[in-house]
């Protein structure tokens, strides 16, 4: 099982659920397993309780995260005082969550708890900042909860575990395409064009990066209103810098007024992305570029072929469809015992 | 009326400028400062001036200890309100190991500032918490971390061994241990019931060196000073709006300090141009009063006040008028709350801008007389500023100095007659407005004067 090496050289990951039940917890639980703990310190915790609360509404059950002896970990008072294993009560955070102040403590053995981290990217980055600086921890893996990809931006994570299955689509086609779209958002590549480092210090606004290299604001105010955007505001340009979202409608905008030149977008960080297949690919068919400014490392997909609706998909044949499709290794990570 | 703290915040005197200014370390000690009841027997405001004396001279910037101030404020800002956790154990509940943990902390805070000040200050005597601490750093690790450690019940050890060595984590196995926890935390907390009123007292006390630490500062940072307790008479000299101040310096202007004085059984009557800055000497008279009964520092050079047990300060603000009332009704059962007061014999600060303003001069003139006429030998500490002549009344006027080669003199002066100054006309002329109104408003004084 190469990717837990490959760990390895992070000192973050984010796991990130396509849809609930695709087996985000199971992955978590294999990386936990075997991760070599006598030679490091590994912490854990998720972003909130939203996926908690949506798996009560439908039944299914939360799995518990199977903690090894030595590990940190960050949950809630609720989930701290329901927890399993012997612990030591290490830190207690200033901010309160919905089931109360995020608790940092150590196992001192094998044992299980619910995690229900800090609520928001910000309050979680200060956390796992904690928890390397004050705890020793060389690792934090960071639980997702439902669509929250925001966590997986490489302001929070430096890398990345997908999990998708069949909890997504019962179509193995269908799964496939959806799969591979975000996969293609996460690899997006770092822009190439000098002015990236510039614009990193960019914090709002649309910016325009000239052919020679300059930079100046393109003249409207967000990617998301803008009253006149024609061939001329844009004529002269090598790229065009959002700050904030990229949205369907400027990614029109853009691949219609830019006609046969090749303008290329540059993001902050693919999370920024918010556009539907269709006009993505379309943008690329035209000759369009899209890159971004920070990348986080996709270490491995996991699929769960099995749905919560009694949906099985063949696990051999889907792993290959989108290994084919993504060109990524692929795991069933419930179904084959990898070594590690 | 038991008035707390946070019922004056958001006097319009301006109080919540100040609090905010404080640089308390735990929102312990805010929510303790907020709920305090308004002190007013002198004995107990000279008690807490004694206590921010003391820890004037240790840590103002000159002071012995203001080298820890810092390390203090640190230590401090770990402090935690566990208030609920001290009533859960009065009542004789089992605390769980977040409770556990709390109590452990505070003890090692309280041996942290109890080391740094024992010996130095004398108006806080620190109770020892070695033995809380002891209880739950049995193996004498000194530091924050809490779990129920093994060496509280060798079965307990026995049982994690077992847990350890095992490869898989075994359910019956923690459900065993679980309970000899639980059966721990139960022991540990009947041994603290015993010492619960050290929890409390130090958490009081801890929250006291902060309030007292962050006033010593506001001293510093606002330029306050600690004024003098005295009985029937308030005295400032040099006295100022923080606020104001500020506001005034912001436009690169200087802000003219004044000084005043009023006495018990004699009102103060202002009176004095329009801008003269009467209400900012009310404002800063309300807000020095309740800064003083709290126990802060005074904006003002030097100052000597008498504590009363009610401050009412009557200013024409929207407040009445939201709630519905018309601004005539709203000021009037304002004043009548004033008289409600004295009658039921309160020591009380009355501060009344402008009464009657709203009203006829005529009715408005005869309303503020007769207020004054029968608060004249009564037992409380009044000023009233007005635009209206009071002439029926034998009591002390002081007026603003006024406009000076067209630029405005704050000060107060003592005033001889009884006719309120007319610089309005002039005021407004310094303001540009249309001058064939002012022109007009002129022709009609000269000919009722002549």
């Amino acid at each position: 099982m190469p990717f837990v090496r490959e760990l390895l050289k992070y000192d973050s990951i984010s796991i990130v659920g396509l849809e609930k039940n695709t087996g985000k917890t199971e992955c978590l639980n294999y990386l936990i397993k075997r991760l070599p703990l006598d030679i490091m310190t590994v912490a854990v915790s998720s972003i909130g309780v939203d996926g908690e609360r949506r798996d009560q509404v439908t039944r299914s059950s939360k799995p518990e995260i199977l903690l090894r002896d030595g590990m940190l970990f960050g949950t809630s008072e609720q989930h701290y005082r329901s927890r399993r294993v012997t612990s030591e009560l290490l830190d207690i955070g200033d901010e309160r969550t919905s089931l109360g102040r995020v608790i940092t403590a150590r196992a001192l053995c094998g044992g299980k708890v619910l995690l229900s981290g800090p609520s928001s990217t910000a309050s979680l980055r200060r956390w796992m900042d904690s928890a390397i600086k004050n705890h020793n921890a060389n690792l934090c893996i960071i639980d997702g909860a439902l669509s929250r990809m925001s966590l997986a931006s490489p302001v929070v994570s430096k890398s990345m575990i997908l999990a998708t299955g069949a909890a997504l689509s019962a179509n193995i086609k269908t799964l496939v395409n959806k799969t591979a779209f975000v996969v293609g958002l996460v690899n997006i590549p770092v822009t190439k064009n000098a002015a990236g480092k510039i614009l990193e210090t960019k914090d709002d606004g649309v910016w325009r990066v000239g052919e020679d290299g300059e930079i100046t604001p393109l003249g409207i105010s967000s990617a998301l209103s803008y009253d006149k955007l024609d061939s001329s505001t844009i004529s002269g340009t090598k790229a065009i810098f959002i700050s904030g979202a990229l949205t369907d409608r400027f990614l029109n905008t853009i691949s219609r007024e830019s006609g046969d030149k090749k303008i290329e977008l540059i993001v902050r960080d693919f999370t920024k992305i918010f556009v539907t297949p269709l006009n993505y690919n379309t943008f690329l068919k035209r000759g369009g570029k899209v890159s971004v400014l920070k990348k986080s490392k996709l270490l491995a997909v996991c699929v769960n072929p099995t749905a919560p609706d009694g949906t099985h998909l063949d696990s051999d044949k889907l792993c290959r469809e989108l290994e084919k499709e993504i060109g990524l290794p692929v795991y069933d990570i419930i179904k084959n015992e990898y070594e590690a | 009326m038991n008035m707390r703290l946070k019922s004056i915040l958001d006097s319009p005197c301006g109080f919540r400028y100040i609090f905010e200014k404080l640089q308390l370390q735990s929102s312990l000690s805010r929510h303790l400062l907020m709920d305090t009841p308004m002190p007013h027997k002198p004995s107990d405001i000279a008690c807490i001036y004694e206590e921010l004396r003391e820890f004037k001279i240790l840590f103002a910037q000159d002071g012995g200890l203001r080298n820890i101030l810092t390390s203090l404020q640190i230590t401090l800002s770990h402090l935690r309100d566990i208030r609920n956790t001290v009533t859960r154990l009065s009542a004789a509940a089992t605390l769980d190991d977040i409770e556990l943990f709390e109590i452990k902390n505070l003890a090692i805070i309280n041996e942290d500032i109890r080391k740094h000040l024992k010996g130095k200050i004398l108006s806080i005597d620190f109770d020892s918490m070695e033995d809380i601490l002891n209880l739950l750093d049995p193996e004498g690790l000194r530091i924050s971390s809490f779990y129920i450690y093994d060496s509280y019940d060798s079965e307990l050890a026995v049982l994690r061994k077992k847990m350890k060595s095992g490869s898989k984590y075994q359910d019956e196995l923690y459900y065993e241990a679980s309970i000899i926890e639980d059966r721990v935390r139960g022991l540990l907390s009947r041994k603290l019931e015993k010492v619960v009123h050290l929890i409390s007292s130090s958490l009081e006390k801890l929250a006291k060196t902060d309030i007292l630490l962050s006033k010593v500062l506001l001293l510093e940072e606002l330029d306050l000073s600690i004024p003098v307790v005295s009985t029937g008479a308030n005295r400032y000299t040099g006295m100022f709006n923080p606020y104001i101040k500020e506001m005034v310096e912001k436009e690169k202007k200087e802000f003219q300090k004044v000084s005043v004085e009023f006495e018990t059984n004699s009102p103060l009557l202002i009176t004095g141009a329009n801008m003269g800055g009467k209400t900012v000497v009310l404002k800063s008279l309300a807000l020095c009063q309740y800064l003083f009964q709290f126990g802060f520092g005074v904006p003002a050079e030097c100052a000597e006040i008498s504590p009363v047990e009610e401050v009412h300060f009557c200013i024409g603000d929207q407040q009445n008028i939201e709630s519905g009332l018309s601004s005539f009704a709203a000021e009037i059962t304002r004043i009548d709350a004033v008289l409600k007061s004295v009658y039921a014999g309160k020591k009380i600060l009355a501060l009344i801008d402008e009464p009657a303003r709203t009203t006829n001069p005529l009715e408005g003139t005869a309303l503020v007389t007769a207020l004054i006429r029968i608060l004249l030998d009564k037992k409380l500490l009044m000023v009233v500023t007005t635009h209206y002549n009071i002439e029926d009344v034998e009591c002390r006027r002081i007026r603003v100095k006024g406009l000076e080669n067209g630029k405005m003199n704050y000060s107060l002066i003592e005033e001889t007659g009884t006719k309120p100054p007319r610089e309005a006309l002039r005021i407004a002329a310094s303001l540009g407005v249309d001058n064939r109104w002012l022109q007009e408003a002129e022709n009609l004084l000269k000919e009722k004067t002549e």
